[in-house]
């Protein structure tokens, strides 16, 4: 009996636990009132950074530094960074229902202040501004649960693909961010302006999130609009390389005494 | 006794197990949220199939694309050769229709005008261009030359031009037409081919034959169309070309590497030859706007009078 319901428990658990995870949420439906509503709030809360055109040119801007990047999105013609849909592809609404939701660490602030219904709404009014997201229709690409916890062979395994998959060439050597390409100033942005690497040490700064899954989606997905290229086809068929990798990432992260 | 406690068992085990089982169903409702497994294994399907369509190319539309790149391309730019000497604007050719013309196909038989021509760049030709090698000078070499015009110093033809005819309406079916994938191969830290054109709902297959990890990052204005990272023996990748435009190539760990592939909604488009020739079969007679697009000497157009039959010769120069 006790068996049993320490089963329920887990499984409840583990469904909860899901749900939680990347801020998934059932999406309402979209129309007309949606958008408006979302208009009246994307015109209070998005409009100082991402402009009143959708364009990244919203005052805000200005603050960051003319020539600074990363720039507030233009949701008119840029790529979108943060996806869950292969390279190339627009985001899905759950992506961008995630970013409202989770703000990315260092830049956006998270808008879980607004309730569920009120984020839909403003991700419906985002979609308005590039005509592209009534023709294409982004299919997520799979993202599984790790096949189980890292092991010391594991992250060993994935330092060497770290190596070989030139992470390091951006990323530095040791995850600090330092790789040559990001030192010479060679990683430029869709606007050309230059970008840095990622520290990967500094975990909670990732701006896609940082679950295991979170850096599975990106280094799966890639992030359109900087070099981050997608690496789904190099590890077709090679899951558990991948996971390795992202084991190793992550032990980058621990703490260094 | 212990079926007494089976009893009370079971019967608490439907207050567990209820609610429980409620909420793996909701759980599944939702599963286009958090793809499921079974989701997971849906996407792998559709995409198999769609490989599967890739591969299985229907024949005939394959050779109909073929057809007037390969086997009858010669003979037009040679009997534009000949043409050519004699007529130095546009104009219309008196001649007959040349007898491969009309492409066949199987069943599918295609009769059309064919326009045939040259680029000609008679200016002074800037000297090749030294490029700094920053990564991997073993395999990438110590110093890289680019040429950002290569002429034929003969016939004055300009090389890596493509000429395309806007209208984009022609008595050659124009979807699922060209099914060549178009090779982005990475060599020796550069793009091959450097310039190239295709049509749009194609394959690009990107290929590295480094030893060193390469990225593929194709970007159509702002947008990033893929970007791929393509490791040393890696496999092949193949990714669909979208959306018409021209699309600029580049490597970011090797900022040096760049290319371009200029993508058409319509197969009305040639790349010239080494001297400067190209050859365009299928499109509707009548008054028609040709296009050339160079990397650096841009773009030039011209109105052509295409008739119901015959050979169209044009000439273009860049001044």
């Amino acid at each position: 009996m006790r068996f049993w319901i320490t089963v329920c428990i887990g499984a409840v658990a583990l469904l909860g636990g899901i749900g939680i995870d990347g801020a998934f949420a059932v999406k309402p439906e979209d129309n007309r009132a949606t958008r408006e509503k979302g208009k009246r709030i994307y015109e209070r809360s998005c409009i100082f950074c991402h402009g009143s055109e959708g364009k990244g040119d919203g005052p805000a801007g200005w603050y960051l530094g003319r020539y600074e990047a990363p720039r507030p999105r233009d949701f008119t013609t840029e790529s979108f960074k943060f996806r869950s849909t292969a390279s190339g592809e627009l985001p899905t609404d759950q992506d961008l229902f995630r970013t409202v939701t989770q703000g990315i660490p260092g830049y956006m602030p998270s808008f879980a202040g607004l309730n569920e219904e009120e984020r839909w709404q403003v991700v419906s009014y985002i979609k308005t501004f590039n005509p592209s997201f009534k023709e294409e229709k982004p299919q997520p690409l799979p993202l599984p649960l790790p096949p189980g916890p890292p092991t010391d062979a594991g992250i060993e395994h994935g330092r060497k693909l770290y190596m070989k998959y030139g992470c390091h060439s951006c990323h530095g050597d040791n995850g600090y961010g330092d790789g040559s390409e990001s030192l010479k100033g060679n990683l430029k942005d869709s606007r050309g302006l230059t970008i840095s690497a990622r520290n990967l040490t500094e975990r909670e700064s990732l701006k896609n999130g940082s679950t295991p899954r979170d850096i599975y989606r990106s280094v799966m997905t890639g992030l359109d609009g900087t070099p981050m290229p997608s690496f789904a086809d190099s590890f077709a068929g090679k899951e558990k390389d991948a996971w390795d990798l992202i084991y190793y990432i992550l032990s980058l992260s621990q703490d260094r005494r | 006794m212990w079926a007494y406690r089976k009893k009370i068992t079971m019967s608490r085990m439907k207050w567990i197990l209820g609610p429980a089982l409620l909420i793996g169903a909701a759980y599944g409702a939702l599963s286009d949220v958090a793809p499921s497994a079974a989701q997971q294994a849906g996407g792998t399907s559709r995409k198999a199939t769609g490989l599967e369509r890739a591969v299985a190319e229907p024949e005939p539309s394959a050779a109909i694309r073929q057809a007037p790149v390969t086997s009858t391309a010669k003979t037009g730019h040679d009997a534009m050769a000949e043409a050519v000497p004699q007529q130095k604007t546009a104009g219309v050719q008196p001649s007959a229709a040349p007898q491969n013309a009309g492409l066949s196909a199987g069943s599918v038989s295609v009769q059309g005008p064919v326009i045939v021509g040259r680029v000609l760049y008679k200016g002074s030709v800037p000297a090749p261009v030294q490029v700094e090698v920053n990564r991997d000078p073993d395999i990438c070499g110590a110093t890289m030359t680019t040429m950002p015009i290569s002429v034929d110093p003969a016939t004055h033809g300009l090389r890596n031009a493509i000429v395309h005819v806007e209208s984009g309406s022609g008595t050659m079916p124009v979807e699922g037409v060209a099914q060549t994938p178009a090779i982005v191969r990475n060599k020796q830290c550069r793009f091959f081919p450097h310039v190239g054109a295709m049509q749009a709902g194609n394959d690009a297959e990107i290929i590295n034959d480094d030893p060193v990890m390469h990225n593929t990052n194709m970007t159509f204005a702002n947008r990033t169309v893929l970007n791929v990272a393509v490791v040393a023996g890696g496999s092949p990748i193949k990714k669909p070309m979208k959306k018409a435009g021209l699309h600029v190539v580049k490597c970011n760990v090797h900022k040096f590497m760049q290319a371009y592939r200029m993508v058409f909604d319509d197969p009305f488009f040639d790349q010239t030859t080494e001297a400067g020739q190209f050859r365009i079969v299928g499109v509707a007679p009548g008054m028609q706007t040709l296009t050339v697009w160079h990397e650096t000497l841009g773009i030039l157009q011209k109105e052509v009078q295409v008739p119901a039959r015959g050979t169209v010769v044009v000439e273009f120069e860049y001044k």
